[in-house]
Order: structure tokens, then sequence, then C-alpha cells
């Protein structure tokens, strides 16, 4: 066998048997290191995973990460859901739109979906479920509406795209995923109304003991809050900052909120969230670290390339090429998390995007479409795992569900894999190259 | 994340590494506005405490068990395989971080005795080097501690 077969079959193997997504990359790139190359070559394992994560741009995404924590501790996803609803008023599937845009704002601060899932279940679960909305209803459309998150900028897996993919534009990416990111919520959307409304959840009439909640004072509360996406993607398009500075502006925000208007956060907590975004970015980067030893070994054998003829080689027809690309991450999308995908398929798809001449920029959307809708398809699901947990319920019971916004969501990836317009026109009006 | 192990010293240096990343990268939009030059030769100390807070970071998951990994095999299987397999798990995991706090060490050993200076700060290389083998030696340590846990029950493979 070839050093390539080894080091893909070392991969898969040591991923199903449970090895970190991080291991598994450094430990099946030594793998081809020493049978395709030489055992001296291992010397890389050390310049390799410092060099791969000493990168400016990447300093963004623990910064971001952080953000969405302290957004989440600061009470924001409660005062926002207190305004729509005062907004949105109770009528059928009222408090599933109310989840729905909610889930999108958060998206549109934090980078990530898991987190935002747990903090707007935390919130909403219970009211949905007083107002007779199914618990596994309710947590099966948060899942699915955070993980719009990746799409709406800022999104830490987008910052990892344009770091992966040479020449692509970051400001371009979070412009293009905007448009999806919405489309995505009103396709989730429409069938969450439609089924509220044919079972009757949440009738005209308020639930008992319900207070009534003035839209002004609402929304005084939720200033703040709504202010903060503003803030984060209106700096960036006016070019006041630069990625990383806004994600710093965004945390230096968020904390004076936490701590000075909604008082919902103390010094003490402040400093226990910078220790889990530590923990939650050590997890991520060291991905990315150890990804850099399986790309060198794969780079240098030759692995991706032959990986990536061997697919071309397919069909000459992109649009079925595009399809089974598509239908590969969905699949991985079950398994593993957004940074994964990108990290371990870019290099190979990298050559297969230039040959069937993929914008590459409406390409990592529809990747990163795929992944969100992979976040919450059973069995392996990061979002849906976040919710039930909240909801005490057992991931099966969420099945029909899930399937039903899985639809929903593959219905708005065709949109935007037929017309790319979706996505490339908002960037091409801000005048980034596409 | 109450009732998880924690390794403290680690998730220390991680808060710290992330506070002055966002000091430094406040201090520099703030100076940017105001005098319109910027500090560039921060960037080199922001990325090395990134490295940093990367290693410290995954420390700390690592001894909770945090990090993203495929859990189906484990449930899957009845117990007496499950112990075997947390130990394969276990020697992937320490013969990665054993590579690499060996050729981290070596390069910053090298590094040490070229005695080569950082190209934006020119501080001696190694001062920032030296920080990956130590950490991921300390990585060894929490995956010895986290896989007596798992052996013994105390904690769950669940994420």
């Amino acid at each position: 066998m070839s050093p390539d077969v080894w080091m893909i079959l070392a991969f898969a193997g040591l991923l199903i048997a449970g090895v970190p997504v991080a291991f598994s990359l450094a430990l099946s790139g030594a793998v081809g290191i020493v049978i395709g190359l030489s055992p001296d070559m291992l010397a890389t394992l050390g310049t390799n995973t410092y060099n791969s994560i000493a990168k400016y741009p990447l300093i963004a995404i623990p910064l971001f990460i952080l953000t969405g924590l302290i957004f989440e501790r600061s009470g924001v996803a409660l005062r926002l859901v207190r305004f729509a609803q005062a907004l949105i008023g109770p009528r059928h599937g009222g408090l599933a739109l109310v989840a729905v845009l909610v889930c999108m704002i958060m998206g549109g601060m934090s980078g990530s979906g898991p987190a935002d899932a747990a903090a707007v279940a935390m919130v909403m679960l219970p009211s949905m479920t007083k107002a007779g909305y199914p618990k596994p209803f309710s947590a099966t459309l948060i899942a699915a509406s955070a993980s719009t998150a990746i799409l709406i900028p800022p999104s830490v897996a987008l910052i990892l795209y344009s770091i992966v993919v040479p020449g692509v534009d970051l400001r371009a990416l979070f412009a293009a995923g905007l448009f999806p990111g919405i489309l995505a919520g009103i396709a989730l959307l429409v069938p969450a109304m439609i089924v509220s409304k044919r079972y009757g959840w949440e009738g005209g009439t308020p639930v008992e003991g319900a207070e009534q909640l003035s839209v002004r004072t609402t929304f005084k509360q939720a200033i703040p809050a709504l202010f903060a996406p503003v803030l984060i993607l209106g700096g960036l398009r006016s070019g006041l900052f630069t990625p990383t500075e806004a994600a710093v502006v965004a945390v230096a925000y968020g904390a004076i909120v936490g701590l000075f208007l909604t008082r919902e956060l103390s010094w003490r907590d402040l400093w226990e969230l910078l220790g889990e975004a530590a923990i939650i970015s050590g997890v991520v980067m060291l991905i990315i670290a150890l990804a850099g030893i399986f790309a060198w070994a794969g780079t240098m054998l030759g692995t991706f390339r032959h990986l990536a003829e061997w697919i071309i080689s397919l069909t000459d027809n992109g649009v079925l090429l595009l399809v089974l690309v598509m239908l590969a991450v969905l699949v991985a999308g079950m398994l593993l998390d957004a940074i994964s995908i990108y990290l371990i398929m870019m290099p190979i798809l990298i050559p297969v995007m230039q040959h069937f001449e993929w914008n590459p920029v409406w390409f990592g959307i529809l990747l990163a479409m795929n992944i969100a809708i992979g976040q919450f398809t059973p069995p392996v699901a990061v979002n849906l795992m976040v919710t039930t947990e909240v909801a005490k319920i057992r991931l099966e019971q969420t099945l029909g569900w899930a399937l039903l916004f899985v639809v929903a969501m593959g219905c708005a990836l065709a949109l935007v894999a037929i017309f790319p317009a979706i996505a490339l026109w908002l960037p091409g009006v801000l005048g980034y190259n596409v | 994340m109450k009732g998880f192990p924690d390794a403290r010293p680690e998730r220390w240096l991680g808060a710290l590494a992330l506070i002055i990343i966002s000091m430094i990268s406040l201090g520099n939009v703030i100076t940017r506005y105001l005098t319109g030059g910027s500090f560039s030769f921060t960037e080199e100390f922001s990325v090395f405490l990134l490295v940093v807070l990367t290693f410290a970071g995954a420390s700390v998951a690592l001894r909770r068990n945090r990090h993203i990994r495929i859990g189906f095999l484990e449930r899957a299987l009845p117990s007496k395989y499950r112990h075997a397999l947390i130990l394969f798990q276990a020697l992937c995991g320490a013969l990665v971080l054993g590579l690499i706090t060996w050729y981290g060490g070596k390069l910053a050993w090298q590094e040490y005795q070229w005695e080569s200076l950082s190209p934006g700060l020119g501080l001696p290389q190694w001062w920032y080097l030296v920080w990956l083998p130590v950490l991921s030696a300390a990585m060894l340590w929490r995956l010895y501690q986290q896989t007596a846990d798992r052996l013994a029950g105390r904690l769950t493979d669940e994420p």
C-alpha cells in the first residue's frame, strides 16, 4: 500500500476509535511521514505545530469566542427575547418566530452555534413549553436556528476558511454569509409556523398569569444587545476595524454592557469567562495546530493532489460533482465541527474548486450551510445535544422534527447553490473582491 | 463548568494570555485612531501569547475530556472492551504529545544555541519556543490524570 492510503486509513481508524480529532490528525500525519518520507522529517512536529497557530488573523478566533460568552452571561438573550415577544405578541407560532429571530441576532455577536443554542434554549424552552409547544419541537427548532451562527458574521468557521483558502477576503466572506444566513432562518421559520398553526400551539389568548410586555420598555432594555451586531458589522463594513479589531472592540463593549448596564456580570464572572474562553479556544486551536502536520504530510506525499485528481476524474459534470461534494460535507458535518472539516477537506477541494472554476467565496458559504445542517442532523449533532440536554429529553425524540428542518434548510442551500447571487450580491455591492 | 476536574495553573495562564492579547489589541485600535500609527511590533508578542493560550486551554480541556472526538464506538462497546479502547486513545495522545515535546524541546534548544533573535522585538527566539515543549509536557500529565479518572469511572465520556 502507498503511504497515502496508510495515512488516510490511519486517520479514519483513529477517528472511529474515538481519539480526539486533533491527535488523530497529528498521528496520521506522522504515520504518513514515517512510511512515505523519512523518520527524520518528524522534526516538523516541532516547527509546524508552532507555526500553524502563530498567525495574526487567528487572534480573532479566541476574541470572538470570548465575545459570545460575555454576551450570553450578560443576560442579553433574555432581553432580546422579551423585546421580540413584546413586538410579536401571542399568536400561533409567535414564540417559534421569537426563537428563530433571537438565535440569528445572537449569531451576529458570537462566532459559533452550540453556545448560542444553549443560551437561547435556557431562556426560551420554559416559556415555549408553557405555551403548548412540545419540548422536542422547541429543542430542535432552537438547535437548527442556532446553526445559522456559522453563516451570520462574525463566524469563527469563516475566519478559518479565509486563512485556509488563499486569496479570499474575510470581509467578502462575512458579507456573503449574511443573506444565506437570513434565508436559512426564513426556511426554518416557514415549516415551524405551519406546524404551530396546524396543531394550534400557543393560541390567540394569552397564557394565564403571563405578564404584559410593553414594546417601549423592552426595547429600551434590548438596545445594548441590538447595538452589538450593528457595532461589529458596521465597524467591519466601514473599514473602521479589521476583523481582529472588531473582535476586541466587541469584547470591550460586551464587558461594559455586562458590568455596568445589565449588571449581570461581575468582575469575578469575567475572570471565569476568560478561563472558559481559553479552554474553548484551546480545543479549536489545537485542531488547527495539529492539522498543520497532517496538511504538511499530505502535501509532501502528494496525497491531496491524488485525491483531488481522483475526484475530478469521477465526472466532467460540475453540477453533479458539486452535489457529491455537498453530500460528503453533509455527512462530515454530522460527525465533526466546521473547523475540522475546513482543515481536512479544503486542501483536497481547492484543486477541485479551481478545476471547475467555482467561486471560492460562494463555495465557502455553501460548505458552511452544509456544515450548519450537519450540526442538527442526528445521530451526532452538536447543537441538538446541547438543547436536548437543556430540555431534559433524549436525542432520539427529536428525530422527526430534525428531519423536517434538515429538509427545510436543504432547500435554502439549494437556492444559494442555484442562485449564487444570494451570497455574492452583498459583497459585490460593498466593493469587496469576490 | 461545575463538577469538572480543573487544571488551575493552565486555566489561569490561558485566561491571563487572553487578557493580555485583548489589552494589546485594544491598545492598538485606540492608538491608531489617536496617533495614526500602530505599534506593529506587538504582533509578534500577541501571536506568541496565542500559542500559549492554545496549549494552556487545550491542557485544561484534556483534563476534562472535552476535546472534539467521535464517541459512538465507546458507547457501543461493552465495558470490558471499553477499558482497552480508553487505553488505546491515551496511548495515541501520549505518542503525539511525546513527539511534540521532544521535537519542540529540540527546536527550542537549537534556537538557544544559535542565539537567534526574534525579527520584531529582538528577543531571544527560544523564550517564545520553549513554551511549546513545556506546555505539551503539561498536557501529557493531564492526559495521564484524565485516563486514570476515566478508567476508574470518575469522568463520563459524554461531551
